[in-house]
């Protein structure tokens, strides 16, 4: 186990900048995924830490060592890949054993420890399968079980659970984690899937075009994000753009075409009259009739343009002036209004985020 | 209906016309033999004896084919399987070229092919005092010119859709390169090499061309000798010969079927 440090990491191809320079410090035990559309560097990155590709500047640490120049194979880290990657020519038990081959281990301790692993990810009694003979569930759980035999000092995943289908990668989402929880392994995860992330992570780096656009814990992120791209990748958020012209009692305000609106946190420092975007998350926002906001709450007014009911919730788009739709999220048993009913929507300062325009 | 039975009846000329040569020799190679034709197909009179009169010099000769198709075939594989890993691998300049210089012996005619080693063979033979022509090795090294684009054609062909994460998880798993080219990759391009080993083994078991120019005094490979043979002194006996040899092929096939191509099947073909 170990802490990894990445420093300034890039990897250009050409002109174009799969990782345009990455730091992050990842804590000893800590679980945490790289997460961001396709293309956005996180791949790299991991690949970077496992030492399949050179970075074209930067350095890698894995606890006091940098490992910058060293290959895969030196670096006692190991890796679940999307396709499992498990030797097809191999069976389970070989497949689990082959690091210890490498590493010398007694034929009795190999024995041993792949049993007990096997157990370990409750494939006891399978050790004589080959992978083509597991289904996708068990072939991942081979995958895990072969990376941890001896166990590294980071555990890479590369969308390990990316080829199951949805129920079954829930199961494993639940079992990775208790099991990583359990080793205490450090654990780089990358995935394109929010849920995912939010799901598994101690932390999330969310990336964008081969930066890091913001690094912290699950709720942190979803509650206070700190740009329009992570805002708006985890979760689905209400953007409206308009101009900051003042800051009162630790609020913003913010000029939009929906009338005066304010922000309690901000992202970043705002000077006058700056373009910026307000965000806020859909269940924050409510249906009053009543009238009389205070200066807790912010206010806009338009018709409904469309609903659905999606057993939990309901939601709705409310189309207000300047050709504004918020999204706002009801609980099934709240009143629903008909469509083209004229609606006040109203939400907390405090659920509201100040970004900086894009 | 109509289709299927159509179908059906075009297998079944495809099967004959496949099958029919062989059917002609393995009969004709128990009949007694007429006056005027050598070939007695189809057989007037059953008779063992041309498998008891197989002359010990073609045995002898077919010994020799054997050991020598084995050597090609070894040769081959040893050569191929780097030469397909630079073609796949490698960032040498040129490798298209290169891939085409190892198509090359498919596409010169084979009796070309003996007549250019025989100068080559009296050349160097001259310098280096060592008698080429009419030697296993020379022999040998000539099928495997002719062998070479085999291996390499299937190793390739294989290699192009390995899976680059199987050596990436032995890298990680703390394999150096040669263990994982040892433990992963050779294992799993395997039927590949095999495959390519087998057709190797049959182009060297099968020449005539080249060995009728490269063969000497006193070594002469099988299909040579049959050659010879039914030139001057034809005899059933070469019938009753090729009739084990279209027996032993067709064991061989079905052993290999029923190891390599299943196993390959099983395994390389599902969880790659």
């Amino acid at each position: 186990m170990a802490t990894v440090r990445l420093d300034a990491l890039e990897k250009r191809y050409d002109t174009t900048a799969a990782v345009a320079g990455v730091t992050l410090d990842i804590a000893d035990g800590e679980f945490l995924t790289l997460l961001g559309p396709s293309g956005c560097g996180k791949t790299t990155t991991l690949r970077m830490i496992a030492g399949f590709i050179a970075p074209s500047a930067g350095r890698v640490w894995i606890g006091a060592n940098d490992v910058t120049t060293q290959p895969p194979q030196h670096r006692d880290v190991n890796m679940v890949f999307q396709d499992y990657a498990l030797f097809p020519h191999l069976t389970v038990a070989e497949n689990i054993a082959f690091g210890l081959v490498e590493r010398r281990a007694p034929r009795a301790e190999r024995a041993r420890r792949v049993a007990e692993l096997l157990e370990l990810v409750r494939l006891p009694g399978h050790e004589a399968r080959y992978p083509s003979e597991l289904s996708g569930g068990q072939q991942q759980r081979v995958a895990f079980a072969r990376a941890i035999a001896h166990p590294p000092r980071v555990l890479l995943m590369d969308e390990p659970l990316g080829a199951l289908d949805l129920k079954l990668r829930e199961a494993m989402q639940e079992e990775l984690r208790r099991l990583q929880r359990q080793l205490g392994i450090t654990t780089v995860y990358v995935t394109h899937d929010q849920v995912e992330a939010m799901r598994m992570s101690d932390r999330i780096a969310v990336m964008n075009q081969g930066r890091v656009e913001q690094l912290g814990t699950p709720e942190a992120i979803y509650e206070r994000p700190a740009t329009e791209f992570a805002a708006g990748f985890v979760g689905s958020i209400n953007f409206l753009k308009g101009r900051c012209v003042g800051h009162e009692d630790g609020c913003y305000i913010v000029e939009t075409a929906a009338g005066r609106l304010r922000a309690d946190t901000g992202a970043a420092r705002i000077a006058g009259a700056t373009p910026v975007t307000l965000a806020v998350r859909p269940e924050h926002l409510r249906l009053d009739t009543a009238a009389g906001a205070d200066g807790r709450e912010n206010r806009v007014d338009g018709q409904v343009a469309a609903s659905s009911f999606l057993g939990n919730l309901v939601q709705l788009v409310v189309r207000a002036a300047g050709d504004l739709e918020l999204r706002v999220e009801l609980r099934a048993g709240d009143r629903r209004p008909p469509d083209g009913a004229t609606v006040s929507v109203s939400w907390p300062t405090a659920k509201t985020v100040l970004l900086p325009s894009r | 209906m109509m289709a299927r039975a159509l179908s059906g009846t075009w297998l079944a000329l495809v099967f004959g016309f496949m099958i029919a040569p062989l059917v002609v020799v393995a009969g004709a190679s128990f009949g007694r033999g007429g006056r005027t034709a050598m070939i007695d197909f189809p057989p007037h009179e059953l008779t063992w004896q041309w498998y008891l009169a197989i002359p010990g010099d073609q045995v002898q000769a077919l010994a020799l084919s054997i050991s020598l198709a084995l050597a090609c075939a070894l040769a081959a594989a040893l050569l191929g399987v780097p030469a397909a890993l630079g073609i796949v691998r490698g960032d040498l300049p040129g490798r298209r070229a290169i891939a085409a210089l190892f198509r090359l012996p498919l596409q010169i005619p084979a009796v070309v092919v003996g007549v250019s080693f025989l100068q080559l063979y009296y050349i160097v033979g001259d310098v280096i005092e060592l008698p080429l022509v009419g030697s296993f090795w020379g022999l040998a090294l000539a099928h495997l010119f002719i062998a070479l684009p085999y291996v390499v054609g299937s190793v390739v062909a294989i290699l192009n859709r390995f899976n680059m994460r199987l050596e990436e998880a032995a890298l990680v798993l703390g394999a150096g390169r040669w263990s994982t080219f040892r433990r992963v990759t050779l294992p799993v391009i395997m039927p590949g090499v095999f495959a390519g080993a087998v057709y190797a083994f049959m182009v060297s078991f099968s020449d005539l061309p080249v060995a009728l120019f490269l063969a000497g005094q006193g070594f002469v490979t099988f299909p040579v000798a049959i050659f010879q043979s039914l030139d001057y002194d034809f005899s059933p006996s070469m019938l009753a010969l090729s009739t084990l040899i279209i027996v032993f092929s067709f064991v061989v096939m079905v052993v290999v079927q029923r190891s390599i191509g299943l196993t390959n099947l099983l395994h390389t073909g599902g969880a790659g």
